[in-house]
């Protein structure tokens, strides 16, 4: 789009949005809600420039739009409309990183005492190991194998117990859970290579 | 709460709302406001001390008296007329400046009233005493006039709010001291530089720390 047709719809919506706010100021409702509506993504991706935390980009644009609300009968229907709301906008923001200046200026940063190794990794918890592929390889398993590693490892039977408990021979149990393992160990081994591949 | 909330409850509160009218209008109305209340003051003065206003207004004759007191005057209008456009978000920054010229012509026709003093009357002509009740005077016309220019101006946190707070505590200040002098005979121009400018500037001082505090806290 060139630069002129950029300008003439801005100007265009510039003008929409002093007639609805023209409008809202006489009290119609539908007007303000289009109004207002429209001009949040705008607020939103301003906020954004200035502002990481999404909550604080959240925050900030309500803060906008509260005042906006306010403060409507400021507004000169004659006049363009982005300048009055930009301004509001930018006090706003102003204002916001100012309060999170002084936040920061109390607050005390803690040094990370608790930190005990020199590899960052090793300060961090461990996270639960994830049973999810493990459970969906044994349910991949043929029967015979998966009921062995059922038995065996997840009731933690032995080899007498799950024998009388599943009517197989200790021997051909042995020889399920054997294969089951490899089975297991090869798919697990190659999930977590294409884990940290990815 | 989610933005869209806030929205539709904004919305389902909207009422109709009168605009504001033009700020020029509006500074218009406040001076005659402050116009009223300065002369029923000197008014009152005149009948309390038992003085004719031909009487106040003779030092009108004086040239000096005349050029600082209409400095002062031009002070507290172009003032109060940049904290009305300054109130309004859409408004340029720019108003700030409007006082600057009377302020700089107000405090260097008192500035040379004092090296005019000190040549006439030496050294002695600077120690013409305390007025305390010009402080008193001053800060008692500035605080009604300050607090109805405050609830005239209650939208303006929304843009400039420290920096109309600071041209309309000027313009309040400098028009009680319009006022002042028109009642209240001060010796020497030292005095009127500490008394009508310290005043002005402590005023205007206090006023900004209690705005820029009441608009953080809000």
């Amino acid at each position: 789009m060139s630069e002129r047709a950029e300008q003439e719809r801005d100007t265009g919506q510039g003008r929409e949005l002093a007639r609805l706010m023209a409008a809202a100021q006489d009290g119609d409702k539908r007007a303000y809600a289009t109004l207002l509506q429209a001009v949040t993504p705008y607020l939103r991706a301003q906020a954004r420039r200035y502002l990481r935390n999404p909550h604080d980009v959240e925050d900030v644009v309500q803060d906008i739009l509260l005042t906006l609300h306010r403060v409507r009968q400021t507004y000169d229907p004659t006049r363009p409309f982005m300048p009055w709301l930009v301004a509001i906008a930018r006090r706003r923001v102003v204002d916001r990183l100012r309060g999170k200046g002084r936040q920061d200026a109390r607050e005390v940063i803690v040094p990370p005492d608790d930190e005990t190794f020199t590899g960052a990794a090793a300060n961090m918890e461990e996270e639960a190991p994830d049973h999810s592929a493990l459970h969906a390889a044994v349910a991949a398993l043929p029967p015979g194998q998966r009921l062995a590693v059922e038995l065996l490892k997840f009731q933690d039977l032995s080899l007498k117990e799950a024998s009388e408990r599943s009517g197989m021979t200790v021997g051909s149990l042995k020889v399920a859970a054997h294969r089951a393992y490899k089975t297991l160990r090869g798919v697990l081994s190659g999930h977590r290579d294409e884990d940290e591949r990815g | 709460m989610k933005t869209d909330r806030l929205i539709d409850t904004l919305v389902a509160e909207a009422q109709p709302v009168r605009r504001l009218r033009p700020p020029l209008v509006r500074a218009g109305l406040w001076l005659g406001g402050a116009a009223a209340l300065i002369a029923g003051i000197t008014l009152f003065h005149a009948h309390v001390e038992g003085e004719s206003l031909r009487h106040l207004f003779g030092q009108f004759a004086d040239p000096g008296f005349t050029l600082q007191w209409f400095a002062s005057l031009a002070t507290g209008i172009t003032a109060i007329i940049a904290a009305f456009e300054l109130s309004l978000p859409d408004r340029s920054r720019a108003w700030r400046l409007l006082p600057l010229p009377a302020v700089a012509a107000w405090l260097l026709l008192i500035g040379y009233g004092c090296l005019t003093d000190w040549v006439e009357r030496g050294p002695d002509g600077w120690v013409a005493g305390h007025s305390l009740k010009c402080l008193g005077t001053i800060i008692g016309t500035s605080v009604p006039l300050g607090a109805f220019l405050a609830w005239m101006l209650r939208f303006a946190g929304a843009a400039w709010p420290v920096e109309t707070i600071t041209v309309g505590a000027l313009g309040t200040a400098a028009l009680s001291a319009t006022g002042l002098s028109l009642y209240h005979d001060l010796d020497a121009s030292l005095m009127i530089l500490i008394w009508h400018g310290g005043t002005t500037a402590l005023i205007v001082w206090a006023s900004r720390t209690i705005g820029q505090r009441v608009f953080r806290r809000a």
